[in-house]
């Protein structure tokens, strides 16, 4: 069944948009910062783990690992480097400082690794399904059970542990919460690690599924991530994973059509003019 | 009433542009005492509790809190040391549980190492002690923005204990309760001190503050103008001519 297959397809495209636009979400939620550079993160994570497979080894769990914890940290590293310093101007000022280092990210990988693609050669053993009306290659089966396996993550730190809750906390009311003993420095930090770290792993498996990485990969995913954010409602992180999946699927099905002209990327922000018609404050926002 | 002094102030001074919104104080809390502080609109009292808590800095005089200054250290580091507050605006987490609430005051140190990603578990129960004491245990599991005033100021105090602080600062407790929610107030302060800790409020309800603080301290225009038991407070001449004074501005 065609229907099926497609379905497949959108699950894996909707997964890696749910997994960028999570750390995005988690980033305004709490700084309302529009931190355009995670796109630049999301980059990091493909070329850290092309390092790992092309001069260490083709594991891709190894590549997986390092990469995430390379995005993490350079999240991190964002954040307390730069973000820190300027999060009492207006909201414009970090903004534009984030789209610069986006486009700093970009040259700097063009500068190392030269402006062209690179294959990512990565092995894996993963299992291949294959019923009569779908096949999952063992890629896609890879991207749909990681990301459900890091949702499910997400879902235990956020409402079962002290950080998770000191989020919460911090995305209500950033003094408040200061107020009452949260290191709220402390929590932005861990926020910005596990929301690159994310995006890092999005990197990879992108890179992974699709053989490539170049240095401007992320352009297209910036802003994509940004109209699942708007779509899910500002700072929901449920409202991003569903938004994300209903980009995919939406995407996935008019780019099917054969009658449908319009070029594919654009679809984003139809399907985003669309809705906020309806419902200006996104899916699940309430900004 | 205990004697060992712990929280000082000397000389404390914030200016706002030309305006100094308090001026010269001179204040000293013992260990086990109700401070009471009052005086008109204006006078000072709530930059006192931010110059005290880190939420400001003086431009002049110190502030000492058990034999340690602590003026210009930022909020959360005054909240470790032993000193929590309320706000005259009640902010609950509105999203939050009652019960959540006080879990992230409570959690406030296991922070540390892979402290952050552990669950909580002995936590509840702690906080689960401290809603019962101010008689929240029933709807711990409301989300707080859903209760009425009354109660969201319980969890503030709620939250300010599972801080464990030695010095609870609260501004305007009072504000907005009925006389008989007054009255449940009066029995959660007096509460605060059995469980050792020292209490400074700023209120405007006089029967209250006249009833439960042992030490009221008068602020007028920045300035102390007078200190002592709620009687020779009442009955000082300055106070009742700083009162009648404004009696307009103050309603």
């Amino acid at each position: 069944m065609e229907f099926l297959q497609q379905l497949v397809f959108a699950l894996v495209l909707g997964s890696s948009y749910a997994l960028i636009a999570i750390g995005l979400t988690m980033v305004y939620g709490i700084l309302k910062i529009l931190h355009v550079a995670h796109a630049g993160i999301y980059t990091l994570g493909a070329y850290v783990g092309l390092l790992v497979v092309t001069h260490l080894t083709h594991n891709f769990w190894v590549a997986l690992i390092a990469g995430m914890v390379a995005s993490g940290l350079a999240g991190v590293l964002i954040y307390r480097g730069v973000y820190y310093y300027i999060l009492r101007r207006s909201r414009i000022v970090p903004l534009i400082v984030s789209i610069g280092i986006f486009a700093a990210m970009n040259e700097f990988y063009r500068l190392v690794f030269g402006p062209y693609q690179h294959a990512f050669p990565a092995k894996l053993a993963f299992p291949m399904v294959i019923t009569p009306y779908f096949v999952i290659t063992p890629k896609q089966l890879l991207i749909i059970a990681l990301t459900a396996v890091f949702l499910l993550v997400l879902y235990f730190v956020f409402n079962r542990t002290k950080v998770g809750l000191a989020w919460q906390a911090c995305s209500q009311d950033l003094a408040m919460a200061g107020a009452v003993g949260v290191p709220v420095d402390r929590a932005v930090a861990l926020n910005f690690l596990l929301g690159s770290a994310l995006a890092g792993a999005a990197g990879i498996l992108m890179a992974f599924y699709r053989n490539e990485v170049y240095p401007t990969m992320g352009n297209v995913v910036a802003y994509k991530a940004f109209v699942v954010v708007v779509l899910g409602g500002f700072g929901s992180i449920r409202g991003s994973v569903i938004a994300g999946l209903l980009l995919a699927l939406v995407e996935t099905f008019l780019g099917s059509l054969e009658w449908f002209e319009f070029p594919r990327d654009a679809i984003a922000f139809l399907l985003l003019i669309f809705v906020l018609m309806f419902r200006p404050k996104g899916l699940f926002g309430r900004l | 009433m205990g004697s060992e002094e712990l929280l000082v102030t000397e000389g404390l001074t914030k200016d706002f542009g030309g305006l100094r919104a308090v001026d010269h104080v001179d204040l000293t809390v013992h260990r086990g005492e109700i401070h009471g502080i009052i005086g008109p609109n204006g006078a000072g009292k709530t930059t006192l509790f931010n110059l005290i808590t880190g939420y400001l800095r003086p431009t002049e005089g110190k502030v000492t809190f058990k034999g340690r200054r602590i003026d210009g250290l930022p909020p959360h580091r005054i909240v470790y040391l032993g000193i929590a507050r309320t706000f005259q605006i009640v902010r609950p987490f509105t999203e939050l549980s009652v019960l959540e609430n006080v879990l992230v005051a409570w959690g406030h140190r296991h922070y540390g190492g892979i402290g952050p990603f552990l669950p909580y578990a002995s936590e509840r129960r702690h906080a689960m002690e401290i809603l019962e004491e101010v008689g929240l245990a029933d709807r711990a599991h409301l989300p707080a923005g859903t209760l009425p005033i009354g109660y969201q100021r319980r969890l503030e105090i709620a939250r300010a204990m599972a801080l464990e602080p030695e010095l609870m600062l609260l501004d305007e407790p009072a504000a907005g309760l009925t006389e008989e929610e007054i009255v449940g107030l009066k029995g959660l302060v007096r509460g605060l001190v059995e469980r050792g800790i020292t209490v400074i409020l700023v209120e405007h309800r006089m029967t209250f503050v006249m009833d439960i603080c042992g030490v009221i301290t008068v602020l007028d225009h920045g300035r102390v103008i007078a200190e002592g038991t709620p009687e020779e407070v009442a009955h000082d001449p300055a106070v009742i001519e700083a009162y009648l004074g404004s009696a307009d501005a103050a309603g």
